[in-house]
């Protein structure tokens, strides 16, 4: 006989108890979840999956008549569609983990009432099946890169797009991280779930996505990737499509270390808010 | 005698809820909460709180089949919820050796866009089977389920017949070795239930340890060794099934297996009076529930106080929807005259494979017998019940068959047959 598995049900609870080894068991079912979560998704709709690029070439389009044209923000010297697209990919990744995240314990509710699995599968088979989404509207970006160095408008592809999947790693940690403290807090308090939704609206607005983040004086970088490592990150993803764009490390650092405080701070907060949200949900 | 090793060790479980409001706390209510604590005292809400579950403690050894009965609210639900993780207790700890499977739910995480594979390998991994596992039983999930030729079609598109059996197929084949359920099969159609209380006797029967919630008294009789009753959070009641729901019966419904009175109390005339009344088995031992397949014997004790009129003892039996099963009486000619003043005892009994399951209660009388009428001495009305069950094991009326098997009777009919 196998050595048998043994779960301890107590009322205690430990600090900080990530077990890996558990949560590795339940590898099947987040392969599954975000397998499910990529074809439900556009079940049907007429355009399918086109959906994934319209939205963001829309938007660009939008951005780089108005905040481009007509209000003349700069683009810091990058063409202005590519500017906006790069971020607006980012920034729809972060939002789409950040919303589903957030109201994982509503939504799931009647699964979560019947059945136990860690409840931060869900969460995190989302940075998955967002992340396929990502994927291709990053090729979508990579296109028009390569149409500005054919046209000239842009020097080059640099060896710093390689480095770009560390940018998604860091991106998805903090997404994560946000959408878990939202996650946990909806699950108790239901105002939160109007708030989310604001809160990403403003997000928008004070991320460096219609403005470079080179228009944020020197003093308040660090800061900046203090209060708000996306800024940074989206940054960081600007930086690996060019080619001459300088960028300094302190802030990259502030954002890191932010994320990670975040990120411990969301899984202690929903691990604690799992055991027993089905009592309230 | 080595005692099995435990499956499930629970020690002093309790969980609370707040009255009224089940939604969450507002903010304002976390506040004055703190505010409390803060100046030390007790918090107004704690009033609210009651508990679902009390000091519950218990273990089950590795191989039983274990039934949890109880009326709504007592904490049935609760006690699953706990054991499954999918919610915390506030005092006490429970241990579980092996892999915990639960099935609260058919079709959980059934997604109805997905066609019947998909939803096989989703609700396969909820229910906390690997992908490997799944593959493996792959064929059989689909052959038992009996929709084959709609693994492709999303299960949207099903019938809710179709999307219940291959929900119950995929839950059939998961096998762990601590399953805990809930009242599945109190949905679905007759052929349903009795594959699922099929598929439960045979876990029982593969040395798996479940644990059974059910209001259907008659299914934890047929499959559970073993029962606890629930009330108001508390166990009350931990033994053999047959106790367990015997008792649970007498405080529910009323009406126990024995009846006894005082000489002042007892019902009866100045000729002849009930001093007790019980439930047999053949053995002679009080009994609250009693297998199909044996004799049931209602023991009659009364007490004749002087020689008057020839007293003739009567049962009635009526079955739990009040309908009467049968009368009877002792045709035995001593009877006919006045019998000497002393103490008697009488037990009619009932053949086996004659009533069918369920609970019966019995009216008893001592009168005489004056064509066209019966004079009665001494009355009692519905003073003891028993629980006739049927473990269907194949030499009862019903055979292997476990479903609903209706009627006032269960006669074990001789068949006999011709044929070309």
């Amino acid at each position: 006989m196998t050595a048998k598995q043994i779960t301890v049900i107590s009322s205690r609870r430990a600090w900080f108890d990530l077990d890996f080894r558990h949560l590795w068991r339940y590898r099947d079912l987040l392969a599954l979840f975000a397998a499910r979560d990529i074809k439900v998704r556009y079940k049907q709709t007429l355009l399918g999956p086109a959906w994934l690029i319209i939205q963001p070439l829309a938007l660009t389009v939008a951005l780089t008549a108005v905040v481009n044209g007509v209000a003349g923000i700069s683009t810091g010297g990058h063409p202005a569609p590519l500017f906006y697209l790069t971020a607006l990919v980012l920034w729809s990744y972060f939002s789409q983990v950040v919303l589903t995240t957030s109201q994982v314990f509503i939504v799931n509710g009647h699964l979560f009432s019947k059945v136990y699995f860690p409840r931060i599968i869900v969460p995190v088979s989302s940075l998955v099946s967002s992340g396929v989404a990502l994927l291709i509207q990053l090729c979508v970006a990579i296109a028009f890169l390569v149409y500005y160095v054919w046209i000239g408008k842009v020097d080059g592809i640099s060896w710093r797009l390689a480095l770009f999947p560390l940018v998604i790693l860091q991106l998805a940690a903090f997404s994560l991280a946000v959408g878990l403290c939202l996650g946990a807090s909806t699950a108790k308090y239901r105002d939160m779930a109007h708030m989310t939704p604001f809160l990403l609206q403003i997000g928008m607005f004070v991320t460096p996505i219609i403005f470079p983040f080179s228009a944020i004086p020197e003093r308040y970088r660090v800061l900046t990737g203090l209060l708000n490592p996306l800024a940074v990150i989206i940054d960081q993803g600007r930086w690996c499509f060019s080619t001459e764009e300088s960028i300094s490390a302190t802030p990259i650092i502030a954002a890191l270390a932010a994320t990670a405080a975040i990120l411990v701070l969301g899984v202690l907060a929903f691990q604690r808010v799992e055991r027993t949200a089905m009592d309230t949900i | 005698m080595t005692q099995a090793p435990l499956a499930v060790e629970v020690r002093s479980l309790s969980k609370r809820y707040r009255k009224g409001a089940i939604g969450a706390r507002s903010l304002r209510e976390e506040l004055e909460l703190f505010m409390a604590r803060l100046r030390n005292r007790e918090p107004v809400s704690s009033h609210r709180e009651f508990y679902a579950l009390k000091d519950v403690t218990f273990s089950i050894p590795v191989g039983t089949v274990c039934g949890v009965i109880g009326r709504n609210g007592s904490g049935k639900t609760t006690l699953l919820k706990l054991l499954t993780s999918i919610t915390a207790p506030d005092e006490g700890e429970a241990v579980l050796r092996g892999r915990v499977g639960s099935l609260l739910e058919v079709g959980a995480g059934f997604h109805p866009e997905l066609d019947g594979i998909e939803n096989i390998y989703l609700n396969g991994a909820i229910l906390g089977m690997s992908k490997s596992e799944i593959n493996r039983k792959l064929d059989d999930i689909i052959e038992f389920s009996g929709v084959e030729k709609f693994m492709d079609t999303p299960v949207k598109r099903y019938s809710s017949g179709m999307f219940v059996r291959l929900a119950f197929s995929v839950a059939a084949h998961f096998e762990p070795d601590i399953m805990v359920v809930d009242e599945v099969l109190a949905v679905g159609d007759a052929d349903f239930q009795r594959r699922s209380l099929g598929r439960m006797e045979s876990l029982g029967d593969a040395g798996r340890t479940v644990l059974f919630v059910s209001h259907n008294l008659h299914a934890v009789l047929q499959l559970c060794d073993r029962a606890l009753l629930l009330q108001n959070g508390e166990i009350v009641r931990d033994g053999s099934t047959h106790d367990v729901v015997a008792y649970y019966e007498e405080q529910t419904v009323g009406g126990g297996p024995r009846a006894s009175w005082n000489d002042d109390e007892a019902p009866g005339n100045e000729l002849v009076k009930l001093r007790s009344v019980r439930v047999v088995d053949e053995d002679g031992g009080t009994a609250g529930t009693i297998d199909v397949r044996r004799p049931i014997g209602i023991e009659i004790a009364y007490r004749v106080l002087r020689e008057g009129r020839p007293t003739v003892p009567k049962i009635k039996v009526l079955d739990q929807h009040g309908a009467i099963c049968f009368n009877a009486l002792d045709t035995d000619p001593r009877w006919s005259d006045p019998a000497p003043p002393g103490d008697y005892v009488a037990t009619a009994w009932i053949p086996p494979n004659l009533l069918n399951e369920g609970r019966h209660s019995v009216d008893v009388n001592i009168v005489t017998i004056a064509s066209p009428k019966l004079i009665p001495h001494a009355s009692a009305y519905k003073i003891v019940a028993f629980h006739v069950f049927d473990p269907a094991e194949g030499d009862s009326a019903r055979g292997l068959f476990g479903g609903e098997f209706r009627g006032v009777v269960r006669p074990l009919l001789e068949w006999t047959y011709e044929s070309d």
